[in-house]
Parts: C-alpha cells; sequence; structure tokens
C-alpha cells in the first residue's frame, strides 16, 4: 500500500537542486585537484552512473507498488529487512559526515574572517533536530521551497562569474592521462549516491508513467548543473583551481561591481548554504526513516535525537581534521556509495523477482 | 475560549529560537569584534631583509567616536623569516587582529627581485582568508617608503596607487595590471612567466619613495581619512612593466615595451600612439583595439604572429589641418602605415627585450599547449629564441 508521503515533482527536485546543490562546496575542488581541468569529465560519467541508477529504481516503482524495504521483507523474510533497514540507517549518517564538515569548515571560512569556535556550528543540530523527527513528507515540501533560492542564486553567481571565465583554461580537453581522471571519478562517486535515496524514495510516491525518465532526466540535470559550475571554476582558477575551497564562494569574486560596493555575491552564497542544509538534513531524515523500519516504530523524535547525538560527537571528534575526513571518509564512503547506492538496486530487483516467484509459488499450492 | 496547547506552543518556540540562532550563526553575530581593537589591512608592502621579510601595512582604524572623527591610516612594519611570520609580528607589536581581507593592494620592494618571488607571495595563496584578488606591484626602493610616502593624488598610497592601477589606466594600454590570481595562474602555464606593474618616482628629484616612512614604528601617526591631500605630495608613475620567469625577476619592460605587452595582452579600449611620416609629425588614437601573440608552424618550423587590428583617429598633428578635414575625420594613408610601422616597432623591440631576458610572459607556450600540444611537444623549449615573427598589423581610418 503506497504512502503518498511524496510526490513526483518533489523528489525531482530533489534529485536535481538538493543534490547537486551540496557537490557544490569540496567536490569542483577536490577534482580540480585529482583531474585538472578534466574536472568536469567525472562528474558527466558519475552522474550518468546515478541517473542509471535511479532510472533502475525507478523502473522497478513502475512494476510494483511496494517499497525497497518492503519487497525485501516479502522475499527474504523480515530479518533480512530490519537487517538492511538498520545498515541503509548507518549509511545515510555516515554519508552526511563529509558533507557536514564541510559545511562546518564552509560556514567557518566563508561567513567569518577569522576562525571561530567549533560551538558555533551547533546551531545546526537544532534545525537537523527538528527536521529529522518530521520525516519525509516535510523533505519533500522543504525541497519545493528550495528550488526557487536554488535557481536564483545559481545564475546570479553565475552570471557575476561569467566576466572572468577564460574557458581556454580547459584545453586541451583530453589533455589529462586517462588513469588520473578515471581516478579522479572514483574518488568522487560517493558524492553521487542518489541511487540509495531513491531506494528510500520507492513505495513513498504514486508511480505514473514516465516518471521513470522525469526523475532520472532531474538526476542527470543535477549532474550537468556540478559539471558547469566545476567548468566555470576552472575556466576562472585555472591551475590555481586545487587551492581554492569552496567553489561556489568564490566564482564570483572577480566580478567587477564587487570591489566597490562589496560582496554582494555573499548574499546569494549565503541563501545557497541555506539549501545545501537542507539537503544535508535530507540524509538525516532518511536515517529516521530507516530506523523507524528498523524498529516498526513511529520514534521519530527519538529517532531524530539519537541520529543528531552521534552526528554531533562525530563532529566534535572530527574537529580540525577536514583533510583526514576527506581522505578516509572518502575512500571509504566510496565502497559503501557503490554498494548502496548501485548495488542495492540490483537487489532491489532481485528481491522483486524472488518476492513474485515465491507468491506465484504460494498460489499454485493454494490451488492445490 | 480557545484550548491553549502546550505541544504547539513548544513547538513555535522552537522553530523561533532556532531560526533566530540560525541567524546569528550564518551572519557571524557570534563574531562580533570590538571595533577599537580591529584594524584592516587595505596595502601591504613586502622588503626583503637580510635573511628575513619585512611586512608594511597600511591599516585602517576605524574611529568609533560620534564626533565626526573619521578613519585614520597608519603604516605598521614588522619582520619575519616569512610573511606570516612578520604578520603575526604585527599582532603583537600592535594587540591589532591584522585581516587581510580587504587588503587590495601588495607592493614588493625591489630588493623582492634578488630571490623567487613566489617565495614571497606563498602565504597569500595558502591563507585561506585572503583572496587573490588585490593587485600586485613592484616598486623600485623599498615597499616600506613607498607606503610612508605622502601622495599627491589620494589620502594613502594605497588608494593613490590603486588609482594608477585602474581599470580605466589599464584599458588606455598605459598600465599592465595583475593581480595574485592573474600571477599564479601564469606562473603555473607552460609559459612560467608573470608580470607585474613596475611603480617609480615620477623624478628622481621629488625624492617620496625614498624618503624614511613617517609610519616606521607601530601605532605611528598616520593620516586622517578624508580630503586630498593637494599639493606638495610625491607623484608615481606604473607605465613600465616588471617581468619574471619562474619565479625569478627577469627585467623591467620600458613604456613602449610595457604599451606594446599591453596592446597584445590586455583589453585596451583606447590608446594614443605617435608616429611620422616624413617631416609630419602625429597622433593617432586607435579605437576598438584587438590584439594577439599566438604560435605556431609554417613550413615545417616555428612561427610566432603578432597581430592588431584598430580604428585609427588622427588625435592631433604637426601640420594644422583645415576645418572640412577635421569634420571628416579621415586619416590620410601616410599616417596609417605610419601607424602601423610605430605599432611594429614597438612589437618588435617588446619581442627582443623579451627574448633578452628569455621570458615569454607573451604566453606562446601556453598558448601552444592549449591549442596544439603536439606543436608545443615539438618547439616548446626553445620557442622564443628559434621562432620566426610574422607581423599582421591593420589600422582603419574611422572616417
Amino acid at each position: 500500500m503506497i504512502k503518498n508521503e511524496l510526490t513526483v515533482r518533489q523528489i525531482c527536485v530533489i534529485m536535481c537542486a538538493l543534490s547537486a546543490s551540496l557537490k557544490l562546496m569540496i567536490c569542483p575542488t577536490a577534482l580540480a585537484a585529482a583531474c585538472a581541468n578534466g574536472l568536469w569529465l567525472p562528474v558527466v560519467v558519475n552522474s550518468a552512473l546515478s541517473s542509471g541508477a535511479v532510472f533502475v529504481v525507478c523502473l522497478l516503482c513502475s512494476r510494483t507498488p511496494k517499497g525497497f524495504f518492503a519487497l525485501l521483507s516479502s522475499a527474504f523474510g523480515k530479518v533480512a529487512m530490519r537487517v538492511a533497514a538498520g545498515l541503509f540507517a548507518l549509511y545515510f549518517v555516515l554519508s552526511a559526515v563529509i558533507p557536514m564538515t564541510e559545511q562546518q569548515t564552509m560556514v567557518h571560512e566563508v561567513f567569518y574572517d577569522t576562525i571561530p569556535s567549533i560551538l558555533t556550528f551547533l546551531p545546526f543540530f537544532l534545525l537537523s533536530l527538528y527536521a529529522g523527527a518530521k520525516g519525509l513528507t516535510n523533505a519533500g515540501r522543504t525541497a519545493e521551497i528550495c528550488l526557487p533560492v536554488f535557481a536564483v542564486c545559481m545564475l546570479f553567481l553565475v552570471v557575476m562569474s561569467l566576466s572572468e571565465c577564460d574557458f581556454a583554461n580547459l584545453l586541451p580537453v583530453f589533455g589529462r592521462p586517462a588513469a588520473r581522471v578515471m581516478a579522479g571519478g572514483a574518488s568522487s562517486l560517493f558524492r553521487f549516491d542518489e541511487g540509495a535515496l531513491m531506494l528510500i524514495f520507492s513505495g513513498k510516491f504514486r508511480y505514473r508513467r514516465g516518471d521513470a525518465a522525469k526523475i532520472a532526466a532531474s538526476t542527470a540535470a543535477g549532474g550537468l548543473i556540478v559539471a558547469a559550475v566545476c567548468v566555470i571554476f576552472y575556466a576562472v582558477y585555472g591551475a590555481l583551481a586545487p587551492t581554492q575551497y569552496f567553489a561556489i564562494s568564490k566564482i564570483a569574486l572577480f566580478f567587477p561591481a564587487i570591489n566597490l560596493i562589496g560582496r554582494t555575491d555573499i548574499i546569494a552564497v549565503y541563501a545557497l548554504d541555506m539549501v545545501m542544509i537542507f539537503a544535508l538534513v535530507l540524509r538525516v531524515q532518511a536515517a529516521s526513516y530507516c530506523l523507524r523500519v528498523l524498529f516498526d516504530k513511529a520514534y521519530m523524535p527519538a529517532f531524530s535525537v539519537g541520529i543528531n547525538a552521534v552526528l554531533l560527537t562525530v563532529t566534535l571528534l572530527l574537529n580540525n581534521k577536514f583533510a583526514d575526513v576527506q581522505r578516509v571518509g572518502g575512500a571509504v564512503m566510496c565502497v559503501a556509495a557503490a554498494i548502496f547506492s548501485y548495488v542495492m538496486p540490483l537487489v532491489a530487483w532481485l528481491a522483486h523477482s524472488v518476492g513474485a516467484m515465491r507468491a506465484k509459488r504460494e498460489g499454485s499450492r493454494e490451488k492445490i | 475560549m480557545k484550548k491553549f496547547k502546550l505541544r504547539r506552543f513548544a513547538s513555535f518556540v522552537y522553530v523561533a529560537v532556532m531560526a533566530v540562532l540560525a541567524f546569528m550563526y550564518f551572519t557571524n553575530d557570534y563574531g562580533l569584534v570590538d571595533i577599537r581593537k580591529t584594524a584592516v589591512i587595505i596595502g601591504a608592502g613586502i622588503d626583503r631583509t637580510d635573511d628575513n621579510m619585512s611586512v608594511t601595512a597600511q591599516v585602517a582604524v576605524p574611529n568609533p567616536s560620534s564626533g565626526g572623527g573619521s578613519t585614520r591610516y597608519i603604516e605598521v612594519e614588522a619582520e619575519g623569516p616569512t610573511v606570516a611570520a612578520a604578520l603575526n609580528g604585527i599582532n603583537k607589536k600592535t594587540g591589532f587582529y591584522p585581516k587581510l581581507v580587504f587588503c587590495k593592494l601588495i607592493v614588493l620592494g625591489q630588493s623582492c627581485s634578488e630571490g623567487d618571488i613566489l617565495e614571497v607571495l606563498d602565504y597569500f595563496y595558502r591563507d585561506d582568508y585572503t583572496q587573490l584578488t588585490p593587485s600586485v606591484a613592484m616598486c623600485e626602493g623599498s615597499a616600506r617608503s613607498l607606503l610612508g610616502s605622502d601622495m599627491a593624488f589620494g589620502n594613502t598610497a594605497t588608494v593613490s596607487i590603486e588609482r594608477l592601477l585602474s581599470d580605466e589606466a589599464k584599458r588606455s594600454g598605459n598600465v599592465s595590471v595583475a593581480d595574485l590570481k592573474d600571477i599564479g595562474l601564469l606562473q603555473s602555464s607552460p609559459s612560467a612567466a608573470f608580470f607585474m606593474p613596475f611603480i617609480r618616482p615620477k623624478s628622481s628629484s621629488a625624492g617620496g619613495a625614498e624618503q624614511p616612512s613617517s609610519g616606521d614604528s607601530a601605532g605611528s601617526e598616520g593620516k586622517q581619512g578624508e580630503g586630498e591631500s593637494g599639493g606638495g605630495g610625491s607623484e608615481f608613475l606604473c607605465d613600465r612593466t616588471a617581468v619574471f620567469t619562474k619565479g625569478a625577476f627577469a627585467g623591467v619592460l620600458s613604456e613602449e615595451d610595457s604599451m606594446a605587452f599591453n596592446l597584445l595582452k590586455s583589453d585596451v579600449r583606447h590608446v594614443f600612439v605617435p608616429c611620422s611620416d616624413g617631416e609630419e609629425l602625429y597622433t593617432l588614437g586607435l579605437r576598438s583595439c584587438s590584439g594577439s601573440a599566438t604560435a605556431g608552424e609554417e613550413g615545417g618550423r616555428p612561427v610566432i604572429t603578432l597581430s592588431f587590428s584598430a580604428v585609427a583617429q588622427l588625435a592631433d598633428t604637426s601640420v594644422p589641418s583645415e576645418a572640412s578635414q577635421k569634420s571628416e575625420g579621415e586619416v590620410p594613408e601616410g599616417a596609417l602605415r605610419a601607424g602601423e610601422a610605430a605599432v611594429r616597432g614597438m612589437f618588435s623591440s617588446l619581442l627582443d627585450a623579451l627574448r633578452a631576458a628569455d621570458c615569454d610572459v607573451l604566453g606562446l607556450k601556453n598558448g601552444l599547449y592549449r591549442f596544439a600540444p603536439a606543436l608545443y611537444r615539438k618547439y616548446g623549449g626553445s620557442l622564443l629564441s628559434s621562432a620566426e615573427v610574422v607581423y599582421n598589423i591593420s589600422l582603419r581610418s574611422a572616417g
């Protein structure tokens, strides 16, 4: 039975705007360090993979109204479902750690001109705590509010940065060794995990004909936005791009009017940062939902408190360990993202097939 | 009567508190700074001493008094083995928190040309709180003296020099402006050469740049902010260009070479070029300028092509012309050819100077690397010295 918690439009917005916003913090800089002027290639490839994973899950939604966990339950039993829910909850909590440390460092570096105390990041957890207790319906509505903010701010920043772009910085297009570009792409794979989110959304919306294409296209569009920002970022900073953290806050710096009237671009960066916060909170909401499936109880406030307590502890422990989080966390999360975003959709199909076969067998037994 | 719902009220209070805290968090209201303990560095000068770096910061000190007091500017100097250490020295000396966020100018003293210039600038590329927007210039003598000079135009040295390096000056082809980003990008390109304007006193008799700084000790008396100190101040010129190869100082281009460089590499809108056709002297005003320096291959040999086109107007001439000729605005053919010869002569002189310094500041290798990687691998090493030069200069009359 479908609980119509999300609409297709909301899912499209989440896949396009919210997902893209989280990739605009460190991803362009990390890719510039790994792939130099070929930084946009891994984004395009990873976006294609991610859109493919989303499409696979959406196709499954066209076949069955059951969600991912319901499919697991009917195919492999409740224990398997609970194990999967627990693992997914863990995955979403872990997947929030890297963007959260990026978010914390970005705010401290962009909005503060001296290094503030870690305590100044704590208000984030108040929002996270509140939204985490609200469930996926809240996430969909929030995404719809975020869309115009995201669109206007991106347009504002891109227009401001165009005057400084030298697209010749991106030449020669395939000048970097393919192995280096592929390694860069693999290291950023964990940022393209829309497949895992889509599994959580399965069974939460009413599928209509063509929705799979719409959602997959939205995911691809989000990826193209990130690729466009990467191109602009490298066109502005060229070989200096790997030293410029938080691309989105730096691309418009050379707009002529900023020298006269001050950093007007920071208004757009500030608004965009709000969207990033909500994109980050979506991970907490997804983890809360998985815990609800695991315990079969709707103790959402308690789940949210637990998840945020873990994230807060992690934040305090990882303070000033930004580089380590990126290096170690990135490596671990790439493996995790590959499993949860790219293997699990296939597991969902397997569960669907097994469940169907089991239902068929049970049906024929009843006839006998 | 409507029943009071505690749960709903608590939710509302929670959301309100959350919104207020989030607003304060993102707008840095937790980071309130005592204005009396804050100093904003608007310009920095760097000199090399024996084993140290000497940093002179021109600091705007906000005056919080309500009696109409204006911002004061002082120069504070400190030394250290690195620029970061010297900046920390300023903090130790004054108790100010030196903020480089608003720094718009970095002046390097001539002593910086003795070593790798990137050692000096390295701090600005590493510091997370410094943007790559400040203009960078080298000056004759010491940067400390320059920043301490009384200026004929503008209330502080930083503001005066910023005016000299303005977009207007850049568009008139008189100044080669470079910021930290330009320098970093050019240095990391295959050409590994960069430039910056070279500031010098207008005449040696002015002597302003060599006078000891009025602000040679911490917190020394500065200048009041408003109004210009008319007359009596020093005047400086930025019409020469310092060029560097692989971080090392390679020389200073003359005014003519600097203008030729700007015609080729900058977005020049309007420039005056003097030329002569026999006995007649002309000054041509060139508009819609478009210049480029590219490298390629012709007949199996490397070729450097210096191209320039513009629309010419006769700005002045040694022979007075009739009013009807002036209104038509047609430039005599002889003047156009003389103008082309003058531009060609400037380009030739520039290329000779760059060849002598082995400095590819025109970015020829970079162009090859981007657009013809095979040719870059073939000719990249000796392009500047071995290539033939082709001039492609075209002036057309505005009338």
